[in-house]
């Protein structure tokens, strides 16, 4: 059985479905998609990130220099895509079992 | 470069070197980004007076904390620094595991049940060994049948730790650990003070068992299993030799740093020579008992001149015999890790 992957990698990795992405750009995206459910800290969103680009689900885009300082990019690599799709699949299934069961026997029905 | 900023590269100095040369200049810059508010005045204030909030501070350490304390796949020297907690935790509950089984063979020798020793208990009275100078008061009933549990809970939670159920293992721990301050706050906050580096190393304790993690090695079962009894027995051995033979223990400072203090100085000699006859081994064994012998130097320490009895030489006698081993034992250690490369 594979694992499961965290909510805050999930988001993570949808926030660079659309586009590249620098450090702070994901913690703001991810908190807008989370509807500010996942807050990342910068020590939490760096531990993650490394986790993803040694697993190869992320990787480095280019680097920018902003303000004088650098900002690196990180994009998501093709096989992040399907683990990220997976993923999505996977609790969507769930999802739709619960509904399912939660239609089935409505609330203050018997057990 | 800013206070801030300086602060927070002081901050990110917890994280291995490797890790840092890879992500820090990223980690300030997102860092500084998320800490901008907009309004130049007030980001220049922030800049020059602010401080890393306690939530950032919180996220390095845990980073800091899974990086060092690395499972299987981590680099070599945070593989064994990881390794080197998961055996100093295991180790510090089965002294609480063994302590359970020690008291229950005293107990058993008091009331006369333990015919293989040929001595008794001469002097010792039911209520158990008077400790001159402590006013003890006897608990209510529902006391005794709290330390019962807590013997258990102890016992489960070391368990629950080598089944790899940490989580579990560290709730139990945490329950077992609470009742005696909370029972010496009641009905004796001196204790409670004089014990208090005793329960701070508790704490140490139940965080030093989150270096187990998914990606651990897991420890073996039977090996671990059957240290309690022998360490049951090996903890009872000298309080009934000294009480068998009438000798006031607590003329020489008969507490719980001392014995552990004397069982670590002969571990890490048996461990010095043992080294010296086949010199590749394990590392994580010596770092581990480096940091065991800094725990119960600092119990030492911690309660100078407050058990029963101190002033002897018994408390000299374990510093000293503690840093003896333990200074060869940390030369040793360091050009062993030292050898060992940084990065996987």
């Amino acid at each position: 059985m594979t694992k499961a992957m965290t909510e805050p990698a999930f988001f993570i990795l949808t926030a660079l479905v659309d586009t590249p992405r620098h450090g702070y750009g994901i913690v703001r995206d991810v908190a807008e998609l989370s509807q500010d459910r996942v807050t990342l800290k910068i020590g939490s969103l760096y531990g993650i990130l490394d986790r993803l680009t040694a697993d190869e689900l992320v990787e480095p885009d280019r680097e920018e220099v902003w303000q004088g300082r650098l900002r690196r990019y990180y994009r998501l690599t093709e096989r992040g895509r399907h683990a990220l799709a997976r993923e999505a699949e996977r609790q969507a299934v769930n999802a739709q079992v619960a509904v399912a069961r939660l239609r089935a026997r409505p609330a203050g029905g018997a057990a | 470069m800013s206070r801030l900023e300086r602060r927070y590269r002081g901050l990110l100095r917890l994280l291995p070197a490797p890790y840092r040369r890879a992500w820090e200049e990223d980690m300030v810059t997102a860092f500084l980004e998320s800490m901008a508010t907009g309004d130049p005045e007030l980001d220049e204030d922030i800049a020059d007076l602010g401080r890393p909030p306690a939530s950032e501070v919180l996220s390095v350490l845990a980073l800091a904390a899974r990086l060092w304390f690395g499972g299987l796949g981590a680099p070599p020297r945070q593989f064994v620094w990881g390794q080197a907690l998961r055996i100093a935790a295991l180790v510090g509950l089965l002294s609480h595991a063994a302590s359970v089984v020690s008291s229950l063979v005293v107990r058993l020798w008091i009331d006369g049940r333990l015919g293989l020793i040929p001595f008794g208990p001469p002097g010792v009275p039911a209520e158990g060994i008077p400790v001159p100078g402590v006013e003890v008061s006897l608990p209510p009933a529902l006391w005794d049948q709290v330390w019962i549990v807590v013997d258990l809970l102890v016992l489960a939670g070391y368990l629950a730790l080598l089944l790899g159920r940490r989580r579990l293992s560290q709730v139990l721990v945490v329950l077992a650990i609470l009742p005696a301050p909370l029972w010496q706050g009641l009905y004796d906050s001196e204790l409670l003070l004089r014990n208090a580096p005793r329960f701070v190393l508790d704490l140490l304790l139940v965080l030093a068992m989150g270096a187990f993690r998914s990606d651990s090695p897991k420890p073996r079962l039977w090996p671990w299993l059957l240290a309690v009894p022998v360490g049951g027995l090996v903890l009872a051995a000298p309080l009934i030799l000294v009480l068998g033979l009438a000798v006031d223990p607590f003329s020489w400072s008969f507490d719980t740093a001392t014995v552990y203090g004397a069982l670590l100085t002969v571990a890490i000699a048996g461990y010095l020579v043992a080294g010296a006859l086949r010199p590749a081994r394990d590392s994580a064994w010596g770092l581990a008992l480096l940091v065991l012998g800094g725990a119960v130097l600092a119990l030492r320490l911690g309660t100078w001149g407050t058990a029963p009895g101190s002033g002897s030489w018994g408390e000299l006698l374990v510093v000293a015999a503690l840093l003896a081993v333990g200074l060869p034992l940390a030369l040793r250690t360091r050009r062993a890790l030292r050898g060992l490369p940084q990065e996987a």
